[in-house]
């Protein structure tokens, strides 16, 4: 599994955002890949839509429109802990 | 209609600042800098991305993490573009202590929230037991396709 993307788990399981609490994917997506390499950021992209199973993604109504919110998958919950 | 005034020190927090980390050390900026970085142990953050999620203002994070970097738990590794990036000291023996803690706090918190879970489908199995006549193994079936259905 990609580095930054257990990082990511690691982020959203601190910060509980599982069960009815989520997160706008841009936000998290671009505070991840900042201080990547063009050729680093492909990698992350690729190993997120890789595990998209890891993460339940939902479109919210917002001031601007509609944007993607993402919060982890309850049902993988028991998995993350082995998650390294 | 009378409205509601919060007081100032009682308001909850928003959801953002709600942590593990900080569910143990207290709420300060300090923390808040800490657990984002022992979030990403292992690897080297600019303070861009720590400012955009834990939305505390610039010059605040600025000052604390030159503290930090005073008592060397936090440690400058190269420069990427126009930023500066930070890692944690692995070699700093308060920096291990934390990273214990926090991954048994993690760990925890997922147990919990996953053992509540299933005490749910419990005490859905046993409410349903005593007005109905169905065994208890069709109730628990029952119960747990209505909650993954949810």
């Amino acid at each position: 599994m990609n580095s930054q993307l257990t990082k990511l788990v690691e982020y959203m399981k601190s910060h509980k955002i599982y069960g009815a609490k989520h997160i706008p994917e841009e936000l998290i997506i671009n505070s991840r890949t900042r201080h990547l390499s063009k050729s680093e950021r492909k990698e992350f992209l690729d190993a997120y839509h890789d595990h998209e199973f890891l993460f339940h993604k939902l479109k919210k109504r917002t001031g601007r429109g509609s944007e993607w919110h993402i919060s982890l998958n309850v049902k993988e919950l028991a998995n993350f802990q082995n998650i390294e | 209609m009378a409205h509601k005034s919060k007081r100032k020190g009682t308001s909850e927090l928003p959801e953002y600042r709600i942590n593990v980390f900080c569910n143990l050390y207290g709420d300060s900026i300090r923390n808040q800098i800490l657990c984002y970085f022992l979030e990403c142990y292992g690897s080297d953050e600019p303070l861009a991305s720590v400012i955009e999620l834990t939305k505390i203002s610039k010059p605040a994070v600025y000052k604390q993490v030159a503290l930090l970097v005073e008592q060397d738990i936090i440690v400058p590794t190269r420069k990427f573009r126009n930023m500066q990036l930070y890692t944690l000291n692995k070699n700093n023996s308060s920096v291990i202590l934390l990273k214990k803690q926090f991954d048994e706090a993690l760990n925890s918190e997922i147990k919990k929230y996953i053992s509540d879970n299933n005490s749910s489908v419990e005490s859905v199995v046993k409410e349903l037991a005593k007005e109905e006549k169905l065994s208890k193994i069709q109730l628990k079936r029952l119960a747990t396709t209505v909650l993954n259905a949810l």
